[in-house]
């Protein structure tokens, strides 16, 4: 057995897990237009076989919990003149999002079975993004990141355009062609923004090299450290929803077609979470001190902003999108207690928690809208005011969301709460001011959770939707298994913070330092 | 009465280029124009032979040579495009050669 | 007897394209002639020449020579090399694009297909000039056929403006750039490149016309690259001249011109490193020139409807992008860095361009328009040139892993790397590539998003289309993906730093 795990390591475990999808792909792109159940399947097996190994080695990883540094490293020179290489690796911190990945990307694959027109160019656009964001949680060089993370988001815009839906019910009308553009035009301002950050690490630092192991050994004035953050904070918090920059986020996610909203809010996001910790916290500690205690004031808009916004909507897609600016604001509010490294516990508190609501957060996004989406396939209507009663008729997708619902606003016992109740620990041990009102948006965003419940799932039938049908097996399997995590992560956390401690610990020490 | 010196050659050459590119710029017969274009080259060939008086070699000459023959081709072809230009517009006032915009 | 033989070698090239022209132009006088065959002779002689240049890059790409002919006035080094070998290039794939639409575009087709070998063997000749004369006249072996070109649709308004108005600015910028010519001459009395910057050291005052020659050289290059602000001309003759030219006068004189920027302010006019103030200068008129022409580029092609206006527009914009790096090569200590990032990105868009006028050139031609919105539903109507267009626009756009996307990041790298306090122009260069996937998303909106106008039918790609834009795609893709290619720009750019005038 040890023999066998010793010959396995040998193989570039990494460049399996993030390439197989765009293998996939390409297999896909010489498949027949015609032949829709072999796209499928070559789908499902790729992202399967990533899921897999993500799982595998994340299992691995958490038998060592000792184990510190950046694990199955690869590294092959590409351009040495430019210091620029192919070089993969992953820690404690990126280990549990190239998991999430997995199981978003498995999950994405399985819902997008409904998708019934251009099968092979669907698929092949969507495992490329998947590659993409694999590619950017595992990537240790940040030419590859920003390489990896354009990959990621310039598919989305065909995507969205074209298999995407127009919003309904209230206020004024999105069209998703317009919401495309609108999201890439921001994933490519925030790429541009990181780029030009990391140009400022590469020739601030004088190391010429954009391997991240190497500038981790930077000493960097502390001006440039400031402005470095600043350039690199601002370009990774628009792919995460920050306000006032998170108008594509409910566009997007609400327009884009029921696995790519997955796929957006489960994973696109917290490559914006994952960017900050790693690329701006962890390279830039002096500018975290300076700026991080801002931030997380501006956590706390975008949790009460996000929740006032969900608060008001109908259409359910668009409801779920601003619930993910505002619990995105809950990992901001995470990050921005590693201010006061050395106070207490409350640092360590924050960075687990903002890591575990990434987690968490994804996984239950991706639930829900995928069964706001499985929903909408059947009834043909994204406004939830127009759905009501549908729990007699679809028992299955009821059950479940409700229990999303639940996880979402953290109820003890789910993921959200674990992730929610950190969080909170951490910063009350700091500014008790800005948990108290973090808390009132965790008030608000019951009430709107669960008057969605209350919507589209009680009260009485709406007779027009009397012979609709409940989940496929196809769709139960995806949606079961993210409920699932949720449940898993809830009722033992330790699996994932195990994980996840030594790598926060050793950004905390630099931040200390 | 100073004698005539190289300034005075280049003084006249900068005048006629000048003129030459006032010309360019504002006359509106196509013809003009190019007459205009003329002036500029030809104000080239004065410097260049100016120079040329002026230094040790006639290297000047050479270019200056060079010039009437890139001029004399010039010419040929922008009497062709007015002619394309009268062919399809029926005037050559360059103001009125303005179909395009954007 | 080596002499002879170095001399052949050295021209091989240019002898095997005035060859190819001269045989064409023979084959057009016949009584019956096919200008389909003569395209075919014409591309064939290019490639020829293209391969002719081989011999050059190997003798002195490794020992980084240059081989010389006539005491300097003929210049055959890895810069030469590698823009002549483009210059063939994008001629034959212009020839490629053109021989499907010959007879619809104009009346006398075999003319066009002469024309193009003299505007690539002039091209060959300005790269490769070392002297002031020889490329100036060069040059005008490339703007007279170029004006004829523009103005081919002889019983067509719009092709007639355009051929008169690219005749009068770009007679204007030949006359100035003389006139510029005349100053430097007769204030440091040569006209070589290699003499101009040691005859200026041992004036005594730095006298103004040397500057203002100089300067009016620059002007008259921006002419021909259209480079804001002189860049007023280029929307209007892209959209009225015949597609074919505006394809080629949107791609192969600005590579060649660029390169002769590089060998021209380098060393020569800028006096890196002699008169320090006079270098600053141009700098500072460079980097005026680069950001004018991004923002009116970028800016004013939001605006637009007609995709031929759109390139003009983003050809502008791009020549923005490359004068970063030209700026960057003419700081010390930077200019490795710079001409390298400056080559690497024209040719990158050269051929990125040459597939987006592919796919403009055979859809005007199938259905007469340039309306951005007759392209709804390309992609169900051919779903091969809607991927053309879309790699092609990406890779202008300068999206990953494609070639543009490194070739801006070597443009930034290398300005940030010739002066770290410029950054901002980094961030205006990268806020302009923003602004610029607004349209070039824009076209590619209706291609994918639109439902086909008239459900007819299905636009049939002729095998000499597929085929050339299938070589312009392999060209941004692999040198997107292999970088090792860039070294060829690296050794060509180092030819700039062997120069004799260089320091």
């Amino acid at each position: 057995m040890d023999t066998l795990v010793t010959q396995l390591d040998r193989l570039p475990l990494l460049s399996l897990v993030t390439l197989a999808p765009l293998a996939g792909a390409l297999v896909i792109l010489c498949l027949s237009q015609r032949s829709v159940r072999a796209i499928q399947t070559v789908a499902l097996l790729a992202t399967g076989f990533s899921l897999a190994l993500a799982a595998w080695l994340y299992a691995r990883m958490s038998a060592f919990p000792d184990a510190t540094g950046f694990l199955w490293q690869e590294l092959h020179p590409w351009l040495p003149e430019f210091g620029m290489q192919y070089h993969l690796g992953v820690d404690g911190l990126s280990m549990p999002l190239v998991l999430l990945s997995g199981i978003i990307c498995f999950t994405a694959a399985f819902i997008s079975l409904q998708i019934d027109f251009r099968h092979k160019e669907y698929f092949a656009l969507a495992l490329t993004a998947m590659t993409g964001v694999f590619g950017v949680f595992t990537s240790l060089d940040l030419f590859c990141l920003i390489l990896f993370y354009e990959m990621a988001s310039i598919p989305m815009f065909f995507l969205v355009g074209i298999w995407g839906s127009d919003k309904t019910g209230l206020g004024k009308p999105i069209r998703r062609q317009d919401a495309a553009m609108k999201l890439l035009l921001y994933l490519q301002l925030g790429g541009g923004l990181v780029l030009l950050g990391i140009f400022g690490l590469y020739f601030l630092s004088d190391l010429k090299t954009f391997d991240y192991p190497e500038l981790l050994r930077a000493t960097l004035a502390r001006e440039h450290q400031s402005w470095l953050f600043l350039l690199i904070f601002l370009g990774f918090a628009i792919e995460a929803g920050l306000v006032p920059f998170h108008t594509w986020l409910p566009d997007g996610h609400s327009s884009a077609p029921t696995a790519l909203s997955m796929l957006l809010a489960g994973v696109l996001l917290k490559m914006g979470g994952y960017g900050i910790l790693r690329v701006a916290v962890g390279l830039l500690p002096e500018g975290a001190r300076i700026w991080l205690p801002l931030i997380g004031v501006l956590a706390v808009v975008n949790i009460l902003y996000g929740a006032l916004c969900a608060l008001r909507q109908t259409d359910i897609k668009l409801m779920i999108a601003y619930s993910s600016v505002s619990h995105m604001g809950i990992v901001f509010l995470g990050i921005s207690s590693m201010a006061w490294p050395q106070v207490g516990t409350g640092a360590l508190f924050g960075a687990t928690g903002a890591v575990f609501q990434m987690f968490s957060h994804g996984v239950i996004t991706a639930l829900l809208f995928g069964l706001a989406g499985t929903v909408y396939l059947i009834t043909h209507s994204r406004d939830m005011t127009r759905w009501g009663g549908l729990a007699s008729r679809m028992p299955w997708l009821a059950t479940v969301y409700t229990l999303g619902a639940l996880g979402s606003l953290g109820l003890p016992g789910m993921s959200g709460f674990a992730a929610e109740l950190m969080v909170f620990l951490g910063t009350w041990q700091q500014r008790p001011f800005l948990a108290v009102l973090a808390i009132c948006g965790l008030v608000i965003t019951a009430t709107y959770l669960l008057r969605s419940v209350q919507f589209a799932f009680y009260g009485p039938l709406n007779p027009r939707l009397a012979e609709v049908r409940d989940a496929l097996p196809a769709e139960k399997l995806p949606l079961g298994l993210l409920a699932l995590t949720t449940l898993v992560l809830g009722l033992a956390p330790r699996l994932l913070t195990d994980v996840t401690t030594p790598a926060l610990q050793a950004i905390l020490e630099r931040l200390a330092s | 009465m100073s004698p005539i010196g190289l300034n005075h050659f280049l003084a006249l050459g900068a005048v006629l280029f000048c003129l030459g590119t006032y010309g360019v710029l504002t006359r509106r017969n196509a013809i003009a124009v190019l007459l205009s274009l003329e002036l500029m080259f030809n104000a080239v060939n004065l410097n260049l032979v100016a120079f040329a008086r002026f230094m040790p070699n006639l290297d000047g000459v050479v270019l200056a040579v060079f010039v009437i023959a890139v001029a004399a081709a010039e010419a040929t072809v922008g009497v062709a495009l007015v002619l394309s230009i009268y062919r399809n517009f029926r005037h050559i006032d360059l103001d009125q050669v303005d179909t395009m915009k954007g | 007897m080596t002499n002879a033989l170095t001399m052949l070698q050295a021209l091989a090239p240019e002898v095997v394209v005035a060859a190819t022209a001269f045989l064409v132009m023979g084959l057009d006088l016949r009584r019956n002639p096919n200008p389909r065959a003569q395209a075919t002779v014409a591309i064939w002689g290019l490639l020829a020449g293209a391969l002719a240049t081989v011999p050059d890059w190997l003798d002195t790409a490794a020992s980084n020579s240059a081989l010389t002919l006539w005491g300097g006035i003929f210049v055959a080094d890895p810069l030469s090399v590698v823009f002549r070998a483009l210059a063939c290039l994008t001629g034959a794939l212009v020839l490629l694009f053109s021989i499907d639409p010959i007879d619809t575009e104009r009346r006398n087709p075999g003319d066009f297909v002469t024309l193009v070998p003299f505007v690539v063997l002039g091209l060959m000749l300005a790269v490769s000039a070392g002297e002031l004369l020889t490329f100036f006249v060069a040059f005008e072996i490339v703007s007279l056929p170029l004006y004829l070109m523009a103005a081919w649709n002889r019983n067509e308004r719009g092709s007639a403006e355009a051929g008169m108005k690219y005749f009068i600015t770009g007679s204007v910028s030949s006359a100035v750039m003389l006139y510029g010519i005349s100053l430097v001459f007769g204030t440091v009395g040569t006209t070589f490149f290699s003499q101009i910057a040691t005859r200026y050291e041992t004036l005594a005052d730095p006298p103004q016309a040397f500057v203002l020659g100089s300067l009016m050289i620059l002007a008259a290059l921006g002419f021909k690259i259209a480079a804001a602000p002189f860049h007023i001309w280029a929307p209007d003759v892209y959209q009225g001249a015949p597609r074919p030219s505006a394809m080629f006068i949107s791609t192969a004189p600005k590579a060649a011109m660029v390169a002769v920027m590089l060998r021209l302010f380098w060393g020569t006019l800028a006096l890196q490193g002699r008169d320090f103030r006079l270098a600053e200068t141009w700098m500072v008129l460079l980097a005026v020139m680069a950001i004018l022409s991004m923002f009116w580029g970028n800016l004013v092609a939001l605006a637009q409807t007609d995709i031929r206006r759109l390139m003009a527009c983003s050809g502008i914009a791009h020549i923005g992008y490359t004068l970063l790096g030209v700026l960057a090569a003419s700081r010390a200590g930077a200019e490795l860095e710079g001409a390298a990032a400056a080559i690497y990105y024209v040719v990158v868009y050269s051929f990125a361009n040459l597939a987006a006028w592919g796919v403009i050139v055979l859809v005007g031609w199938r259905t007469g328009s340039d309306r951005i919105q007759d392209y709804s539903g390309l992609a169900r109507r051919s779903p091969f040139l809607a991927f053309a267009l879309l790699i092609s626009l990406l890779s202008l756009a300068g999206a990953p892993p494609l070639a543009g996307f490194l070739g801006k990041f070597y443009l930034f790298r290398a300005l940030w790397e010739a002066q770290p306090a410029w950054w901002w122009m980094v961030l205006i260069a990268i806020v302009n590539s923003v602004i610029s996937l607004y349209y070039y998303f824009g076209i590619l909106k209706p291609v994918y998003f639109g439902a086909p106008q008239d459900q007819t039918s299905a636009l049939v790609v002729p095998w000499r289309f597929r085929a050339g834009l299938l070589i312009c795609l392999a060209v941004i893709m692999v040198l997107g993906l292999f970088p090792e290619l860039t070294r060829i720009t690296l050794e060509a750019g180092a030819a700039i730093l062997a120069q004799p005038g260089a320091p």
